[in-house]
């Protein structure tokens, strides 16, 4: 084992009525079907503490498909790092705005409700929705700040770094360890049907070693390490770990573009050659730096990520995918 | 011959707008694309599609050509394309060729994130001073295609709305232009009505197919169209069936001659009215129609939808007083005033010809003042029925 686990930031949380300390204090904007979006992204304009989620779902999905979405924007409402959630519906849609504001409040989230249908047009659907954000900062500043220990924490990892050479995937193996041993939850993406799992994770002293399997956007029902089934998108498994209660997101990056999500910060680790010119982006970067050295960085990254915004949020750069299994009607 | 007022493009079309586009190629791409677009005159959209190692090349294709006809729609002056690697950034040669101005940002060769927001800059401004170039001139109102859309349907949408845009469809038609007919899932039950009125047997054959093919894919996995389709608002508004959806729903094409069945977000070979091969859900039935070379819609709607394109004017047509007096910020006509007797299909229908030519022409629908610029991939949605095929 390396060194002792570095600190989580010192900058404290946010305690959720539901007990959840947060280490983001958003109130979301889920427009419950992509007609309702345009909606959903003035309301929040302007509002520096609110976040608009831009999805493409909602309408003419098959019923699992449908529910699929449901269960994804409900864990994204409820996520901790969320003070308040605003659902805005169109009205017609497949997956009805009302409901899912129903499961969000049955989930213990503060959280409120604009039909652009029901209020009279985009116009006063805006002017209610802007009304009831503040009716949420309101009720949210009673949260009180908490100290965040990992032990508050779920750190959500996604799949890339399964399948890397050993000297890379040990990095995240020891990350994982290290994590784990300091009493952090964690929940790490494993891609569908494919082969490539965990190696070198010992999870000591976790009752279950292998990992508990959890389905795609799913919050695990307890502490300690979890396999989150996740499908090959990188976007689609920020939104499935963030949707399952992920307070940061550890991306090992190797390919495509660095990418936020909306309620969580995504603490990206660079593996060259690919992510070399992106070093200006990345949170740490893979060298051949020693492995304790390595591990203690982007330990630190992450802890840093729990009380300062990353790079990649004070650009108001994120990405949003939901999981399909099936096509759109 | 009647002349209406638009932009020739080097491609060939004419459009209704002048927009240049930031087109992100990938998911990825896409805030990317909006932090370059942001704060200047361009327009962008965003889409969650990332390419990945199991696509079916039918998913691949269909989707490079969703790309390309929506980045050479006649709509759009210039296009600046925003990829992750090279390989998506290959799109740009196809789109050249067609004749379109178009550059590309390659992020992960431009120096990182912020290496890329700065090139995108720099590309753009040469395709704005271009745009800032284009003037309207004469042109003949046959260069105009129309994609035709309802969404929020209610028992009304048969009777006023869909059928007054049926008689502006006509006139469309027989001045020249083109009409397309979509959503293929709703025009479930109304097949042997349109197979009637095929320009031939084959294309008769195609529009059974075509709808067929939707109805065997629901089967296949395991859903009934009837969970997802008419929708719960739907069913509020008073329809009660998928075929009595489709009965209303295929009024909006009018009466002519089908003279063509195209796929997804293929151009049409002919003018007149044709039908498109399209999923029912309104963006990604709208970004077809779109990429097919449409530079405008008109979209009819019971309970009220804003949705619009970024790059295509879209006129609301609400089918009844009730939701056009509720929801003015977004409705455009409203049909119901064919109930209440003021207007007939018929002058419903010339005013709805009327507004086409006039929005054609500049006037801003209420979806482009309200910003709506919705956009969705549709992804290859036949995949299961082929290896059923395969197996078999």
């Amino acid at each position: 084992m390396g060194e002792a686990v570095p600190l989580v930031s010192t900058a404290p949380g946010r305690r959720r009525p539901s007990g959840a300390v947060g280490v983001r204090h958003h109130f979301l904007v889920i427009p419950s079907v992509i007609c309702a979006a345009q909606a959903a992204l003035t309301i929040a304009e302007g509002m520096p503490d609110a976040v608009a989620i831009e999805h493409q779902h909602g309408c003419s999905q098959l019923g699992g498909d449908a529910h699929l979405t449901e269960l994804v924007l409900t864990g994204l409402g409820t996520h901790p790092n969320v003070a308040g959630t605003l659902v805005v519906s169109l009205g017609c849609e497949t997956v009805q705005g009302l409901l899912l504001h129903r499961s969000i409040v049955e989930c213990g989230q503060r959280a409120e409700f604009v039909g652009i249908q029901q209020s009279g047009g985009t116009g006063a659907a805006i002017a209610a929705g802007r009304e009831a954000l503040g009716r949420l900062r309101g009720a949210a500043a009673a949260d009180p700040e908490a100290r965040v220990g990992w032990d508050d924490l779920r750190i959500g990892i996604e799949a890339a770094w399964l399948g890397m050479p050993a000297a890379q995937a040990r990095v995240f193996a020891e990350v994982t360890d290290q994590l784990l041993q300091a009493g952090a939850t964690v929940i790490q993406a494993v891609r569908e049907g494919s082969s490539e799992q965990p190696a070198g994770v010992s999870a000591l002293g976790n009752p279950n070693r292998e990992g508990i399997p959890l389905a795609y956007g799913t919050p695990p029902a307890g502490r300690g390490y979890f396999l989150m089934a996740a499908p090959e998108s990188r976007i689609a498994q920020k939104t499935g770990l963030a949707a399952a209660g992920a307070h940061v997101i550890l991306s090992p990056f190797a390919s495509g573009l660095p990418a936020g999500c909306p309620v969580a910060p995504v603490v990206h680790v660079g593996v060259g050659p690919y992510a070399r010119p992106f070093a200006g982006d990345v949170d740490v970067m893979l060298d051949d730096t020693p492995l304790p050295e390595l591990v203690g960085a982007v330990l630190r990254a992450l802890g840093k990520a729990c009380g300062e915004e990353t790079a990649l949020e004070g650009m108001g750069a994120f990405e949003m995918a939901i999981h399909r299994i099936a096509p759109t009607m | 011959m009647e002349e209406i007022s638009l932009y020739h493009r080097p491609t060939g079309g004419w459009g209704v707008r002048n927009h240049v586009l930031v087109l992100p190629l990938v998911a990825s791409a896409s805030s990317m694309a909006r932090a370059v677009a942001r704060g200047t005159e361009a327009t962008w959209v965003e889409h969650d599609y990332e390419p990945l190692h199991d696509d079916l090349p039918r998913n691949h294709e269909r989707i490079a050509r969703t790309l390309v006809g929506f980045a050479t729609n006649p709509n759009v002056a210039a296009v600046l394309l925003i990829a992750d690697t090279g390989e998506p950034g290959m799109l740009l040669e196809p789109i050249r060729a067609a004749g379109q101005r178009a550059d590309l940002v390659i992020v992960a060769e431009a120096g990182g994130l912020r290496g890329a927001m700065e090139q995108g800059r720099d590309r753009l401004a040469p395709l704005l001073s271009h745009a800032a170039g284009c003037c309207r001139e004469p042109a003949p109102i046959s260069a105009l295609m129309l994609g035709t859309e309802c969404g929020g349907s209610d028992a009304l949408s048969g009777i006023t709305a869909n059928p007054a845009l049926g008689v502006a469809s006509d006139h469309l038609v027989d001045a020249g232009g083109t009409v397309i007919l979509a959503e293929t899932t709703e025009l479930i039950g109304a097949e042997h009505l349109l197979a009637r009125r095929a320009a031939s047997p084959a294309v008769a054959e195609e529009i059974y197919r075509i709808i067929h093919r939707y109805e065997a894919v629901v089967k296949a996995h395991g859903e009934d169209i009837r969970g997802a389709n008419p929708t719960p608002g739907n069913i509020e508004g008073g329809l009660t069936t998928i075929e009595e959806k489709s009965l209303g729903a295929a009024k909006k094409g009018g009466s002519r001659t089908v003279g063509e069945v195209v796929e997804f977000a293929v151009r049409p070979s002919t003018h007149g009215l044709v039908i498109m091969d399209t999923p029912g859900n309104d963006i990604e039935q709208m970004v077809g129609m779109v990429a097919a070379g449409c530079q405008v819609a008109v979209f009819t709607t019971g309970r009220g939808t804003p949705t619009g394109s970024a790059i295509a004017p879209v006129i609301k047509v609400a089918t009844n007083s009730h939701t056009a007096g509720r929801m003015r910020d977004n409705i455009d006509l409203n049909a119901g005033l064919i109930l209440e007797g003021t207007e007939t299909l018929q002058s419903m229908g010339r005013r709805i010809y009327e507004a086409i030519l006039a929005v054609a022409q500049g006037e801003l629908t209420k979806a482009e003042r309200l910003g709506h610029r919705e956009f969705a991939i549709s992804r290859y949605p036949f995949g299961i029925l082929d290896e059923a095929a395969t197996v078999r």
